[in-house]
Protein backbone atom coordinates (compact mmCIF):
# COMPACT_ATOMS: atom_id res chain seq x y z
CA UNK A 1 0.00 0.00 0.00
CA UNK A 2 2.06 3.58 -0.95
CA UNK A 3 -0.17 6.35 0.00
CA UNK A 4 2.27 9.01 -1.84
CA UNK A 5 5.52 8.81 -4.12
CA UNK A 6 8.00 8.40 -1.08
CA UNK A 7 10.62 5.45 -1.85
CA UNK A 8 9.72 2.12 0.27
CA UNK A 9 11.57 0.32 2.68
CA UNK A 10 10.26 -2.90 4.71
CA UNK A 11 11.80 -3.54 7.70
CA UNK A 12 11.89 -6.85 9.06
CA UNK A 13 11.59 -8.39 12.44
CA UNK A 14 14.61 -7.86 14.52
CA UNK A 15 16.00 -4.93 12.16
CA UNK A 16 17.24 -1.47 13.46
CA UNK A 17 16.66 1.24 10.44
CA UNK A 18 17.93 5.27 11.04
CA UNK A 19 17.49 7.38 8.22
CA UNK A 20 17.76 10.92 7.30
CA UNK A 21 15.93 10.39 3.86
CA UNK A 22 12.48 10.78 3.13
CA UNK A 23 11.18 7.23 2.92
CA UNK A 24 7.97 5.45 4.11
CA UNK A 25 9.53 2.69 6.37
CA UNK A 26 6.81 -0.42 7.19
CA UNK A 27 6.80 -3.25 8.95
CA UNK A 28 3.73 -5.44 9.99
CA UNK A 29 2.94 -6.02 14.23
CA UNK A 30 1.57 -8.23 16.08
CA UNK A 31 3.17 -9.34 19.48
CA UNK A 32 5.89 -7.33 18.32
CA UNK A 33 6.87 -3.30 19.22
CA UNK A 34 8.33 -0.82 17.09
CA UNK A 35 9.32 2.75 18.14
CA UNK A 36 9.23 5.11 15.63
CA UNK A 37 11.96 8.51 16.63
CA UNK A 38 11.42 11.56 14.93
CA UNK A 39 13.76 14.30 15.20
CA UNK A 40 11.90 17.31 13.34
CA UNK A 41 14.53 19.69 13.52
CA UNK A 42 17.41 17.75 12.37
CA UNK A 43 15.00 15.50 10.02
CA UNK A 44 16.45 12.55 11.55
CA UNK A 45 13.84 8.89 11.96
CA UNK A 46 14.61 5.89 13.04
CA UNK A 47 12.63 2.62 13.53
CA UNK A 48 13.16 -1.06 15.20
CA UNK A 49 10.68 -3.81 15.38
CA UNK A 50 11.39 -6.16 18.68
CA UNK A 51 9.86 -9.44 19.37
CA UNK A 52 10.99 -10.02 23.08
CA UNK A 53 11.48 -7.81 26.05
CA UNK A 54 14.76 -9.11 26.62
CA UNK A 55 17.13 -12.07 26.19
CA UNK A 56 17.11 -15.06 28.19
CA UNK A 57 19.65 -14.38 30.99
CA UNK A 58 22.13 -16.97 29.80
CA UNK A 59 22.21 -16.04 26.37
CA UNK A 60 24.84 -14.40 24.60
CA UNK A 61 23.70 -11.44 22.15
CA UNK A 62 25.53 -11.08 19.20
CA UNK A 63 24.99 -7.72 17.22
CA UNK A 64 22.88 -10.06 14.62
CA UNK A 65 20.71 -10.81 17.37
CA UNK A 66 20.28 -7.71 19.29
CA UNK A 67 17.03 -6.27 17.26
CA UNK A 68 15.42 -9.25 18.51
CA UNK A 69 15.12 -7.76 22.06
CA UNK A 70 13.95 -4.55 23.04
CA UNK A 71 16.43 -4.23 25.67
CA UNK A 72 19.47 -4.18 23.63
CA UNK A 73 18.08 -2.94 20.20
CA UNK A 74 16.45 0.60 21.83
CA UNK A 75 19.52 1.91 23.29
CA UNK A 76 21.30 0.49 19.75
CA UNK A 77 18.77 2.11 17.60
CA UNK A 78 19.39 5.65 19.97
CA UNK A 79 23.44 5.28 19.49
CA UNK A 80 22.69 5.41 15.55
CA UNK A 81 20.42 8.05 15.49
CA UNK A 82 22.76 10.28 18.06
CA UNK A 83 25.42 9.47 15.80
CA UNK A 84 23.30 11.12 12.78
CA UNK A 85 23.07 14.22 15.00
CA UNK A 86 20.22 13.65 16.96
CA UNK A 87 19.31 15.76 19.63
CA UNK A 88 16.93 14.62 22.38
CA UNK A 89 15.12 18.06 23.09
CA UNK A 90 13.48 17.90 19.29
CA UNK A 91 12.93 14.25 19.28
CA UNK A 92 9.68 12.29 19.35
CA UNK A 93 8.67 8.95 20.06
CA UNK A 94 5.69 7.33 19.06
CA UNK A 95 5.11 3.34 20.08
CA UNK A 96 2.93 0.86 18.06
CA UNK A 97 2.04 -3.04 18.40
CA UNK A 98 2.26 -5.12 21.36
CA UNK A 99 -1.37 -7.00 20.28
CA UNK A 100 -2.46 -9.97 21.80
CA UNK A 101 -2.87 -12.23 19.19
CA UNK A 102 -3.32 -15.93 20.30
CA UNK A 103 -5.56 -15.07 23.06
CA UNK A 104 -6.86 -18.40 23.24
CA UNK A 105 -3.78 -21.00 22.72
CA UNK A 106 -1.20 -18.63 24.36
CA UNK A 107 -0.33 -17.67 27.51
CA UNK A 108 2.79 -15.60 27.64
CA UNK A 109 2.12 -11.99 28.31
CA UNK A 110 4.82 -10.67 25.89
CA UNK A 111 2.91 -8.20 23.87
CA UNK A 112 2.79 -5.94 27.45
CA UNK A 113 6.15 -6.22 28.05
CA UNK A 114 7.41 -5.45 24.64
CA UNK A 115 5.36 -2.50 25.05
CA UNK A 116 6.75 -1.82 28.61
CA UNK A 117 10.20 -2.08 27.90
CA UNK A 118 9.77 0.44 25.22
CA UNK A 119 8.09 2.80 27.42
CA UNK A 120 10.78 2.57 30.26
CA UNK A 121 13.60 3.32 27.71
CA UNK A 122 12.00 6.04 26.51
CA UNK A 123 11.48 7.69 29.76
CA UNK A 124 14.63 6.68 30.75
CA UNK A 125 16.34 8.43 28.08
CA UNK A 126 14.49 11.80 28.33
CA UNK A 127 12.22 10.94 25.07
CA UNK A 128 9.23 12.58 24.73
CA UNK A 129 6.10 9.70 23.82
CA UNK A 130 3.64 11.76 21.81
CA UNK A 131 1.49 8.35 20.46
CA UNK A 132 1.05 5.32 21.39
CA UNK A 133 -1.07 2.69 19.34
CA UNK A 134 -0.55 -1.00 21.08
CA UNK A 135 -2.49 -3.43 21.96
CA UNK A 136 -5.92 -5.22 21.34
CA UNK A 137 -6.00 -8.39 19.42
CA UNK A 138 -5.25 -7.57 15.92
CA UNK A 139 -2.20 -7.06 14.13
CA UNK A 140 -0.94 -3.28 12.51
CA UNK A 141 0.97 -2.25 9.75
CA UNK A 142 2.65 0.53 10.04
CA UNK A 143 4.18 2.83 8.07
CA UNK A 144 6.70 5.89 8.72
CA UNK A 145 7.05 8.58 7.36
CA UNK A 146 10.41 9.94 7.49
CA UNK A 147 9.87 13.24 6.02
CA UNK A 148 6.84 14.35 8.28
CA UNK A 149 7.25 11.85 11.31
CA UNK A 150 3.60 11.13 10.16
CA UNK A 151 2.73 7.29 11.04
CA UNK A 152 -0.12 5.70 9.37
CA UNK A 153 -1.46 2.28 10.62
CA UNK A 154 -3.54 -0.09 8.93
CA UNK A 155 -5.15 -3.28 10.38
CA UNK A 156 -7.47 -6.17 8.30
CA UNK A 157 -11.26 -5.34 8.82
CA UNK A 158 -12.04 -9.12 10.07
CA UNK A 159 -16.05 -8.20 9.42
CA UNK A 160 -15.15 -8.80 5.60
CA UNK A 161 -14.26 -12.63 6.28
CA UNK A 162 -16.47 -14.97 7.42
CA UNK B 1 17.89 -30.98 12.75
CA UNK B 2 19.29 -32.95 10.36
CA UNK B 3 18.64 -34.30 6.44
CA UNK B 4 17.42 -37.79 7.12
CA UNK B 5 14.74 -36.85 10.09
CA UNK B 6 13.68 -33.78 7.82
CA UNK B 7 13.02 -36.88 5.04
CA UNK B 8 11.08 -38.48 7.79
CA UNK B 9 9.41 -36.21 8.41
CA UNK B 10 8.19 -35.37 4.95
CA UNK B 11 7.32 -39.19 4.84
CA UNK B 12 5.24 -38.88 8.26
CA UNK B 13 3.09 -36.06 6.41
CA UNK B 14 2.73 -37.39 3.30
CA UNK B 15 1.46 -41.02 4.62
CA UNK B 16 -0.84 -38.61 7.10
CA UNK B 17 -1.45 -36.92 3.94
CA UNK B 18 -3.36 -39.72 1.68
CA UNK B 19 -5.18 -40.36 5.40
CA UNK B 20 -6.27 -36.68 5.63
CA UNK B 21 -7.56 -36.82 1.94
CA UNK B 22 -9.71 -39.85 1.95
CA UNK B 23 -10.76 -38.65 5.60
CA UNK B 24 -11.84 -35.10 4.12
CA UNK B 25 -13.47 -36.89 1.51
CA UNK B 26 -15.80 -38.19 3.59
CA UNK B 27 -15.95 -35.17 5.52
CA UNK B 28 -17.36 -33.34 2.59
CA UNK B 29 -18.72 -36.26 0.32
CA UNK B 30 -16.85 -35.02 -2.69
CA UNK B 31 -13.09 -36.49 -4.05
CA UNK B 32 -10.35 -34.11 -2.31
CA UNK B 33 -6.62 -34.97 -2.12
CA UNK B 34 -3.43 -33.34 -0.53
CA UNK B 35 -0.33 -33.28 -2.15
CA UNK B 36 2.64 -32.76 -0.51
CA UNK B 37 4.71 -30.09 -2.67
CA UNK B 38 7.94 -29.28 -0.57
CA UNK B 39 9.56 -29.61 3.38
CA UNK B 40 11.84 -26.79 4.52
CA UNK B 41 13.30 -25.79 7.62
CA UNK B 42 13.25 -22.53 7.94
CA UNK B 43 14.89 -20.35 10.57
CA UNK B 44 12.07 -18.26 11.72
CA UNK B 45 13.11 -14.67 10.47
CA UNK B 46 12.60 -15.82 7.31
CA UNK B 47 9.26 -17.85 7.56
CA UNK B 48 7.28 -14.99 6.58
CA UNK B 49 8.97 -14.41 3.42
CA UNK B 50 9.35 -17.53 2.55
CA UNK B 51 5.42 -17.66 2.61
CA UNK B 52 3.59 -14.50 1.35
CA UNK B 53 4.30 -10.63 1.68
CA UNK B 54 4.02 -9.74 5.44
CA UNK B 55 0.75 -7.97 5.06
CA UNK B 56 -1.17 -10.66 3.44
CA UNK B 57 -4.65 -11.20 5.05
CA UNK B 58 -4.64 -15.09 5.77
CA UNK B 59 -7.29 -17.20 7.27
CA UNK B 60 -5.29 -19.23 10.08
CA UNK B 61 -5.94 -21.98 12.07
CA UNK B 62 -3.85 -22.86 14.81
CA UNK B 63 -3.30 -26.18 16.70
CA UNK B 64 -1.00 -26.50 19.86
CA UNK B 65 0.42 -29.44 20.29
CA UNK B 66 0.19 -31.24 23.74
CA UNK B 67 1.30 -34.84 25.42
CA UNK B 68 4.29 -35.71 25.71
CA UNK B 69 6.07 -33.26 23.84
CA UNK B 70 4.79 -29.50 22.56
CA UNK B 71 4.45 -27.41 19.72
CA UNK B 72 2.29 -25.88 16.88
CA UNK B 73 0.93 -27.02 13.66
CA UNK B 74 -0.70 -24.01 11.58
CA UNK B 75 -2.82 -24.16 8.61
CA UNK B 76 -2.61 -21.23 6.40
CA UNK B 77 -4.95 -20.20 3.05
CA UNK B 78 -6.04 -17.53 1.05
CA UNK B 79 -9.03 -15.88 1.85
CA UNK B 80 -10.95 -17.22 -1.06
CA UNK B 81 -9.75 -20.51 -0.77
CA UNK B 82 -10.98 -20.63 3.19
CA UNK B 83 -14.41 -19.57 2.00
CA UNK B 84 -14.48 -22.13 -0.72
CA UNK B 85 -13.60 -24.78 1.72
CA UNK B 86 -16.04 -23.72 4.52
CA UNK B 87 -19.03 -23.63 1.94
CA UNK B 88 -18.00 -27.03 1.13
CA UNK B 89 -17.83 -28.63 4.43
CA UNK B 90 -21.14 -26.81 5.69
CA UNK B 91 -22.75 -28.01 2.22
CA UNK B 92 -22.17 -31.38 3.33
CA UNK B 93 -23.90 -31.05 6.58
CA UNK B 94 -27.34 -33.42 6.10
CA UNK B 95 -29.08 -30.55 7.02
CA UNK B 96 -32.84 -31.51 9.15
CA UNK B 97 -32.67 -28.72 11.68
CA UNK B 98 -30.51 -26.33 13.47
CA UNK B 99 -29.19 -22.92 11.55
CA UNK B 100 -25.87 -23.31 9.57
CA UNK B 101 -24.25 -19.85 9.82
CA UNK B 102 -21.26 -19.44 7.68
CA UNK B 103 -19.50 -17.33 9.73
CA UNK B 104 -18.71 -20.07 12.20
CA UNK B 105 -15.35 -20.92 12.02
CA UNK B 106 -15.81 -24.38 13.67
CA UNK B 107 -16.22 -26.01 9.89
CA UNK B 108 -12.84 -25.04 9.20
CA UNK B 109 -11.46 -25.66 12.78
CA UNK B 110 -12.85 -29.22 12.62
CA UNK B 111 -11.08 -29.48 9.23
CA UNK B 112 -8.08 -28.86 10.74
CA UNK B 113 -8.35 -30.96 13.66
CA UNK B 114 -8.92 -33.76 11.87
CA UNK B 115 -6.26 -33.11 9.15
CA UNK B 116 -3.85 -31.74 12.54
CA UNK B 117 -4.72 -34.95 14.34
CA UNK B 118 -4.04 -36.87 11.08
CA UNK B 119 -0.22 -36.30 11.50
CA UNK B 120 0.07 -36.15 15.32
CA UNK B 121 -1.32 -39.96 15.00
CA UNK B 122 1.23 -41.23 12.85
CA UNK B 123 4.13 -39.16 14.00
CA UNK B 124 3.09 -40.27 17.58
CA UNK B 125 2.43 -43.65 16.11
CA UNK B 126 5.78 -43.75 14.74
CA UNK B 127 8.14 -42.29 17.70
CA UNK B 128 6.34 -44.01 20.49
CA UNK B 129 4.77 -40.73 22.38
CA UNK B 130 1.12 -39.42 23.17
CA UNK B 131 1.23 -35.84 20.64
CA UNK B 132 -2.34 -34.09 20.89
CA UNK B 133 -3.82 -31.19 19.48
CA UNK B 134 -5.69 -28.21 21.37
CA UNK B 135 -8.72 -27.24 20.36
CA UNK B 136 -8.36 -24.97 16.82
CA UNK B 137 -8.23 -21.35 17.10
CA UNK B 138 -8.96 -19.56 13.64
CA UNK B 139 -7.82 -16.29 12.93
CA UNK B 140 -8.04 -13.83 9.95
CA UNK B 141 -5.22 -11.39 9.95
CA UNK B 142 -2.08 -9.97 8.47
CA UNK B 143 0.36 -13.26 8.08
CA UNK B 144 3.03 -11.58 9.88
CA UNK B 145 1.41 -10.49 12.62
CA UNK B 146 0.06 -14.09 13.68
CA UNK B 147 3.27 -15.78 12.61
CA UNK B 148 5.51 -13.14 14.96
CA UNK B 149 3.08 -14.02 18.34
CA UNK B 150 4.33 -18.16 18.01
CA UNK B 151 7.54 -16.80 16.64
CA UNK B 152 8.25 -15.03 19.93
CA UNK B 153 7.29 -18.00 21.88
CA UNK B 154 8.84 -20.75 20.40
CA UNK B 155 12.02 -18.41 20.03
CA UNK B 156 12.40 -18.52 23.77
CA UNK B 157 13.00 -22.16 22.77
CA UNK B 158 13.47 -22.45 19.31
CA UNK B 159 15.07 -21.18 16.11
CA UNK B 160 13.93 -23.52 13.32
CA UNK B 161 10.34 -23.96 11.81
CA UNK B 162 8.82 -26.58 9.40
CA UNK B 163 6.81 -25.79 6.29
CA UNK B 164 5.21 -28.45 4.75
CA UNK B 165 3.69 -26.96 1.33
CA UNK B 166 0.59 -28.70 0.17
CA UNK B 167 -1.77 -28.28 -2.26
CA UNK B 168 -5.78 -30.20 -1.79
CA UNK B 169 -7.59 -30.40 -4.49
CA UNK B 170 -10.74 -31.06 -4.79
CA UNK B 171 -11.59 -32.13 -8.56
CA UNK B 172 -10.25 -29.48 -10.65
CA UNK B 173 -10.66 -26.62 -7.67
CA UNK B 174 -7.24 -26.66 -6.35
CA UNK B 175 -7.46 -24.99 -3.11
CA UNK B 176 -3.87 -24.07 -2.21
CA UNK B 177 -3.25 -24.41 1.66
CA UNK B 178 0.09 -24.63 3.77
CA UNK B 179 0.76 -26.16 6.50
CA UNK B 180 3.53 -25.27 9.03
CA UNK B 181 4.73 -27.68 12.15
CA UNK B 182 6.75 -26.02 14.54
CA UNK B 183 7.84 -29.00 16.95
CA UNK B 184 9.46 -27.41 20.22
CA UNK B 185 13.49 -28.46 20.81
CA UNK B 186 11.77 -31.48 23.22
CA UNK B 187 10.15 -32.79 20.30
CA UNK B 188 12.79 -32.47 18.16
CA UNK B 189 15.23 -34.40 20.33
CA UNK B 190 12.73 -37.27 20.14
CA UNK B 191 12.18 -37.13 16.13
CA UNK B 192 15.76 -37.31 15.62
CA UNK B 193 16.12 -39.74 17.82
CA UNK B 194 12.98 -42.33 17.03
CA UNK B 195 11.86 -41.87 13.45
CA UNK B 196 13.07 -44.53 11.65
CA UNK C 1 -35.74 -43.43 20.17
CA UNK C 2 -33.34 -42.37 22.78
CA UNK C 3 -32.14 -38.68 24.15
CA UNK C 4 -28.52 -38.62 23.52
CA UNK C 5 -26.12 -36.48 24.79
CA UNK C 6 -23.74 -34.84 22.03
CA UNK C 7 -20.39 -32.97 23.64
CA UNK C 8 -18.23 -31.41 21.00
CA UNK C 9 -16.64 -28.16 21.30
CA UNK C 10 -17.39 -27.73 17.45
CA UNK C 11 -20.43 -26.31 16.73
CA UNK C 12 -20.44 -27.83 13.03
CA UNK C 13 -19.44 -31.18 14.71
CA UNK C 14 -22.43 -30.83 17.31
CA UNK C 15 -24.70 -30.08 14.01
CA UNK C 16 -23.75 -32.37 11.99
CA UNK C 17 -24.07 -35.32 14.54
CA UNK C 18 -28.07 -33.93 15.37
CA UNK C 19 -28.63 -33.88 12.26
CA UNK C 20 -27.48 -37.41 11.65
CA UNK C 21 -29.49 -38.56 15.13
CA UNK C 22 -32.56 -36.40 14.16
CA UNK C 23 -33.36 -38.18 11.57
CA UNK C 24 -33.47 -41.44 13.29
CA UNK C 25 -36.00 -39.69 15.79
CA UNK C 26 -34.06 -39.52 18.88
CA UNK C 27 -33.95 -36.48 20.82
CA UNK C 28 -30.80 -34.67 20.98
CA UNK C 29 -28.94 -32.15 23.68
CA UNK C 30 -25.73 -30.59 23.60
CA UNK C 31 -23.10 -29.49 25.36
CA UNK C 32 -19.75 -27.42 23.84
CA UNK C 33 -17.42 -28.86 26.84
CA UNK C 34 -16.89 -31.30 29.42
CA UNK C 35 -18.14 -29.60 32.68
CA UNK C 36 -21.48 -28.72 30.91
CA UNK C 37 -21.54 -32.52 29.56
CA UNK C 38 -21.31 -33.48 33.46
CA UNK C 39 -24.05 -31.27 34.62
CA UNK C 40 -26.07 -31.68 31.44
CA UNK C 41 -25.74 -35.76 32.52
CA UNK C 42 -26.78 -35.21 36.04
CA UNK C 43 -29.75 -33.17 35.02
CA UNK C 44 -30.93 -35.28 32.48
CA UNK C 45 -30.02 -38.61 32.41
CA UNK C 46 -29.76 -39.30 28.53
CA UNK C 47 -29.50 -42.99 27.39
CA UNK C 48 -26.64 -42.29 25.49
CA UNK C 49 -23.71 -40.00 25.33
CA UNK C 50 -21.31 -39.09 22.54
CA UNK C 51 -17.99 -37.40 23.78
CA UNK C 52 -15.73 -35.78 22.09
CA UNK C 53 -11.99 -35.76 23.56
CA UNK C 54 -10.52 -32.24 22.60
CA UNK C 55 -12.44 -29.85 24.33
CA UNK C 56 -11.34 -26.58 26.82
CA UNK C 57 -12.53 -26.14 30.00
CA UNK C 58 -12.81 -29.70 30.56
CA UNK C 59 -11.61 -32.47 28.22
CA UNK C 60 -14.16 -36.09 27.50
CA UNK C 61 -11.31 -38.06 29.06
CA UNK C 62 -11.93 -36.07 32.11
CA UNK C 63 -15.88 -35.50 31.67
CA UNK C 64 -16.22 -39.74 30.82
CA UNK C 65 -14.71 -40.29 34.35
CA UNK C 66 -16.43 -38.23 35.94
CA UNK C 67 -20.04 -39.08 34.33
CA UNK C 68 -18.99 -43.40 34.64
CA UNK C 69 -18.64 -41.86 39.00
CA UNK C 70 -21.60 -40.63 39.42
CA UNK C 71 -23.15 -43.49 37.16
CA UNK C 72 -21.42 -46.73 36.21
CA UNK C 73 -24.27 -47.65 34.33
CA UNK C 74 -23.58 -44.68 31.62
CA UNK C 75 -23.47 -45.44 28.26
CA UNK C 76 -20.60 -43.17 26.54
CA UNK C 77 -19.25 -43.06 22.71
CA UNK C 78 -16.16 -41.59 22.47
CA UNK C 79 -16.00 -39.46 18.80
CA UNK C 80 -12.88 -38.38 18.08
CA UNK C 81 -9.92 -37.76 15.78
CA UNK C 82 -7.30 -38.66 17.86
CA UNK C 83 -6.39 -42.62 17.07
CA UNK C 84 -3.63 -42.85 18.97
CA UNK C 85 -2.92 -46.26 21.05
CA UNK C 86 -2.50 -44.43 24.69
CA UNK C 87 -5.28 -42.58 24.27
CA UNK C 88 -7.98 -45.41 23.51
CA UNK C 89 -6.54 -47.30 26.29
CA UNK C 90 -6.84 -44.61 28.38
CA UNK C 91 -10.83 -44.25 27.78
CA UNK C 92 -11.38 -47.73 27.38
CA UNK C 93 -10.35 -48.69 30.86
CA UNK C 94 -12.32 -46.08 32.18
CA UNK C 95 -15.65 -47.72 30.65
CA UNK C 96 -16.69 -46.17 27.29
CA UNK C 97 -19.08 -48.56 25.57
CA UNK C 98 -17.92 -47.22 22.20
CA UNK C 99 -15.52 -45.80 19.97
CA UNK C 100 -16.08 -43.92 16.78
CA UNK C 101 -13.09 -42.09 14.78
CA UNK C 102 -13.67 -39.03 13.33
CA UNK C 103 -14.73 -38.19 10.24
CA UNK C 104 -17.10 -40.67 10.47
CA UNK C 105 -19.94 -41.90 8.13
CA UNK C 106 -23.47 -41.88 8.97
CA UNK C 107 -23.79 -45.68 9.26
CA UNK C 108 -20.55 -46.09 11.70
CA UNK C 109 -22.16 -43.85 14.01
CA UNK C 110 -25.99 -45.45 13.70
CA UNK C 111 -24.17 -48.70 14.08
CA UNK C 112 -22.43 -47.24 17.04
CA UNK C 113 -25.36 -45.66 18.88
CA UNK C 114 -27.47 -48.93 18.11
CA UNK C 115 -25.08 -50.93 20.09
CA UNK C 116 -24.70 -48.90 22.64
CA UNK C 117 -28.39 -48.59 23.34
CA UNK C 118 -29.13 -52.42 23.41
Amino acid sequence: MTTNNLPQKNLSIGEIYVTTKAEQVSTVLGSCVSVCLYDSKNKISGMNHHVLPAPPPSAQVDSKHSGKYGKTALPELLVRMKQLGMETRTTSAKIFGGAHMLSQISFAMINERNVAVAREFLHANGIRIVAEDVGGDRGRKVIFQTDSGKVLVREVNKREFL
Amino acid sequence: MDETVLERIKSVFSESAELAGRSMEMMVGRPLSIRVNRIEQIPFENLCESLYPPDTPMAMILLRITGDNSGYMVFLMYEENARKLNEILWGSVPFEDGVINLSDPSALGELANVVGSCFLNVLADRVGLELRPTEPFFVYDMLAAVLEGLIAEQSLIADKAILVDTNMAEKERGIGMHFLFLPSPDLVENLAARLR
Amino acid sequence: MARILVVDDSYFMRMVLRNMLKKEKHEVLEAENGEKAVSLYRRNRPELVTLDITMPVKDGIEAAREILEEDPSAKIIMVTALGQESILKKAITLGVSEFVVKPFTTETVLEAVNRALK
